[in-house]
């Protein structure tokens, strides 16, 4: 018995150690707040996060502030006069303070989008320098010197601070101080050398102020936001400091860097960022026809720079582009590696045969990012690079002609022209692929005109496609225009008003028909007596046609041609017949071949058809 | 007979038991060590680009209120800047200098000085080199950076000085620093 219960109470040992062992290896590790072995102090902001100005627009930069203080404590019972301000209640938290009928939040957008400045820089600093951020009761004095700009620790004389707050009187204001801040830390980097602290060099950095005699230590400044951040509070933190982040340090310790630091990391994730060194360098940028128009090449580019000295597998990048939620993506290099300090043009072109909005942006994939990270890798540098366009695309060429049948009403057997004429509205020659106006009989069957490939239009001007085809059944058939530009479309190109006929149904008529084939007068004709030949057509139909040009063709026994004369616009009435009647003498005796030919563009041999196999529409005599 | 064989079979069996249960336990320790980065007895690949931040993802903004620590701090900053407001102007007058760069950023360039400047809001900045016999003096003015005061910087061409040790002493009001620099 006791063994069983000592056996059981090790297999119960065993599975709670693997039920433990299990949970600790399969629930990830929470992804959280730094420590101070994390800090690095050359490398406090990466550029590409530090400039990122549009990390949050101004709806996400109220939520963040409604959020970190949900209920404000307007109420406060305290009132006090401090730094020459009277603060009372009610208090006003920052997520609903205005100034100049600006939300605070639309000031800190407003000051990060005009400085290239990422907004989340400035909430820190806010942070940082007046607790403002999070303040239940923020004072009126909080907002007078938000950012501590123009408050400096030295004496300043009644001429610039009257009230003698420690202030510039000038920049009193909640949006003197946001836009201080942000112009001053742009100001540390487009001017570094006016400044102490640079990037790319080494420069000491004071433990605490100058007064504690703490002393300094030389610190390798890797970016130009680190630099800006040293350059706006000079002070790095000391080994106490960083071993107690949310804490005091020792006497020598200075918290204003690290604070940045841990705040920022806390709030908006990494301030250092996977693959930071490579930004968008260059704008993306277009170059098409102007306007830009469809058939004609668009092409997209942009510069990406790799801004470490070493290697880096930027992963892919490419151009894509967007059109009612369509994919017309440009192109796509997939594995990209930059050498270090490399700078790549990425250029991708194609034609697009839809007109529209098209939306065209920078397009990367690096798993390490999640997949996809178009919208913020390569990360755009300084704030100012553009990702993404919109380009307005228009249709050209256009239908100034469509679909045209000569004859308009065809039988069968007699050839059909069909026409119609694109117009070039744009300044360059347009080649829109092959074109081609399909047909299908009533039977569905294929009986295209021809295809004309490289189907150019110049610029300005028109090019009309003409192609000659011969039906043999009678019925309706279907015509349309249709493009061939790597698929087959019958969208494109567009007709240049509503008139224009894209498509049409035309039915070929089995008529009209030779009522009568060809007879002579006499019937045995004699070398050089006038002889006279006839066949008649029968118009079926309750409207006139007009065949074109008809003849009775002659060769003689040497092929020479003695055709009987031409009728020309030979116009059979609705209902009724047409007689073709001619005269001609022959004067060499041999046998004669006689035909009945029609000309409608083309000559015929076989329109009209014979009413019946009766009716002979070629014969041959001899003449003797 | 019978129940000997069954006692020795009985005791290969609990042998067995505990081996096994000693091998699964030790391997699943092993295994939380390795995983945990205790141990490292698996080599894993040197990553051939920068490693991903071991922190939060970049633009990961927090929506959460403020807690407990961050507000605590606060109101700590709050605090401090109102007893600031107690002792404003305590620097006039004695005022502090601290070197941020005395050197050259590479041979044969510029010697670069820059100094902060406490307790001074306007005025000059005298800078005195003395290198044996050889004395060069340069003047700059006390520049606002925004929150502090320093020296306008000083970047004395390379032409301007001869390799070697220099002694250095830079002067703002009744402040004074000195030490000594490589010019190479």
């Amino acid at each position: 018995m006791i063994e069983s219960l000592r056996t059981k109470f090790f297999l119960l040992i065993i599975l709670i150690l693997f039920l433990a062992s299990t949970f600790a290896v399969l629930v990830p590790k929470k992804v959280g707040a730094v420590t101070g072995t994390d800090w690095k102090p050359g490398r406090i902001i990466d550029d590409a996060i530090f400039f990122n100005k549009d990390s949050m627009n101004t709806t996400q930069i109220q939520q963040f502030l409604n959020a970190k203080v949900p209920v404000c404590d307007t109420n406060h019972n305290a009132s006090f006069w401090l730094y020459g301000y009277w603060n009372a209640p009610p208090y006003t938290c920052i997520k609903d303070y205005s100034e100049n009928g600006k939300s605070a939040a639309q000031i800190i957008w407003e000051a990060g989008q005009n400085y290239g400045i990422n907004p989340q820089v400035l909430l820190v600093i806010l942070q940082r320098e007046s607790a403002i951020i999070t303040d239940t009761w923020a004072a009126p004095w909080q907002y007078k010197r938000a950012t501590g700009y123009r408050c400096p620790d030295s004496a300043l004389g009644t001429d610039v601070d009257a009230n003698q707050n420690g202030c510039y009187d000038q920049y009193e204001s909640f949006t003197a101080q946001v836009n201080g801040a942000a112009y001053r830390l742009r100001d540390y980097v487009n001017n570094p050398y006016s400044y102490n602290f640079q990037a790319g060099v080494t420069r000491n950095i004071l433990w605490n102020v100058a007064s504690t005699n703490c002393g300094s230590a030389p610190v390798y400044i890797e970016t130009q936001g680190t630099a800006a951040l040293y350059n706006y509070t000079p002070y790095q933190p000391n080994q106490a400091a960083l071993n107690n982040l949310y804490g005091s340090g020792d006497g020598c310790s200075a918290y204003g860097n690290r604070n940045f630091w841990r705040m920022f990391n806390d709030w908006f994730g990494s301030s250092t960022a996977f693959n930071a060194s490579i930004t968008l360098s260059k704008s993306l940028t277009v170059t098409s026809g102007v306007p830009a128009q469809t058939f004609s090449p668009i092409t997209a580019s942009f510069d990406i720079t790799n801004n470490a000295d070493y290697p880096v597998n930027v992963g892919g990048v490419g151009v894509c582009a967007r059109l009612n939620g369509y994919n017309f993506d440009f192109g796509f290099d997939h594995s990209v590696i930059l050498q270090a300090r490399q700078t790549l043009t990425i250029s991708k072109s194609r034609i697009m045969n839809e007109a529209g909005d098209l939306r065209i942006f920078v397009c990367s994939y690096n798993e390490n990012l999640g997949g996809f990270a178009s919208d913020v890798y390569p990360y755009t540098f300084n704030g100012n690079t553009i990702r993404s366009l919109q380009l307005a695309i228009l249709d050209n060429p256009l239908i100034s002609s469509g679909i045209s049948l000569s004859p308009s009403t065809p039988s069968i057997g007699q050839p059909v022209t069909a026409t119609m004429t694109l117009k070039n509205n744009g300044t360059t020659p347009v080649n829109v692929g092959s074109m081609v106006i399909a047909v299908r009989d009533p039977n569905g069957s294929n009986l295209d005109f021809g295809i004309v490939n490289d189907f150019i239009v110049p610029a300005g001007g028109t090019y009309t496609y003409s192609k000659t085809q011969t039906f043999t059944t009678p019925g309706t058939y279907s015509m349309f225009i249709a493009n061939w530009n790597g698929v087959w479309s019958t969208s494109f190109p567009k007709p240049a008003d509503s008139s224009v006929r894209k498509s049409v149904n035309v039915i070929v008529l089995d008529n009209p028909l030779i009522s009568s084939g060809i007879s002579l007068s006499p019937s045995t004709p004699s070398i050089g007596q006038p002889v006279t030949a006839t066949m008649t057509l029968k118009n079926n139909g309750t409207t006139p046609v007009n065949v074109g040009s008809m003849v009775i063709a002659v060769r003689d026994p040497n092929g020479s041609n003695l055709d009987f004369g031409i009728v020309n616009d030979f116009i059979v009435p609705a209902g009724g017949t047409y007689t073709y009647s001619k005269t001609q003498t022959f004067t060499t005796p041999g046998t004669y071949s006689m035909f009945i030919a029609n000309w409608n563009g083309v000559w015929s041999t076989s329109f009209p058809k014979p009413a019946d196999s009766s009716v002979d529409r070629s014969i041959t005599k001899l003449i003797q | 007979m019978k129940t000997s064989v069954k006692h020795d079979s009985n005791n290969l069996m609990r042998l067995v038991f505990w081996a096994a249960s000693f091998a699964l336990v030790a391997s699943f320790v092993l295994f939380i060590l390795e995983k945990s980065s205790v141990t490292n007895f698996y080599e894993k690949p040197a990553p051939t680009t920068q490693n991903p931040s071991t922190t939060r993802p970049v633009n990961d903004v927090n929506y959460s209120p403020a807690t407990t620590t961050e507000q605590d701090e606060a109101n700590r900053t709050k605090q401090a800047l109102i007893d600031q407001a107690n002792n404003t102007n305590q620097n006039q007058g004695n005022v502090t200098i601290s070197l941020s760069a005395a050197g050259q950023d590479t041979a044969g360039g510029p010697l670069i000085v820059k100094a902060l400047i406490n307790g001074i809001s306007s005025g000059t900045c005298n800078l005195k080199l003395i290198k044996d016999s050889v004395v060069k003096t340069y003047t700059a003015s006390v520049a606002d950076f925004g929150s502090y005061y320093g020296c306008d910087g000083f970047s004395i061409p390379y032409s301007d000085l001869s390799n070697g040790k220099w002694q250095l002493t830079l002067t703002s009001g009744s402040g004074t620093i000195s030490q000594s620099v490589e010019i190479k």
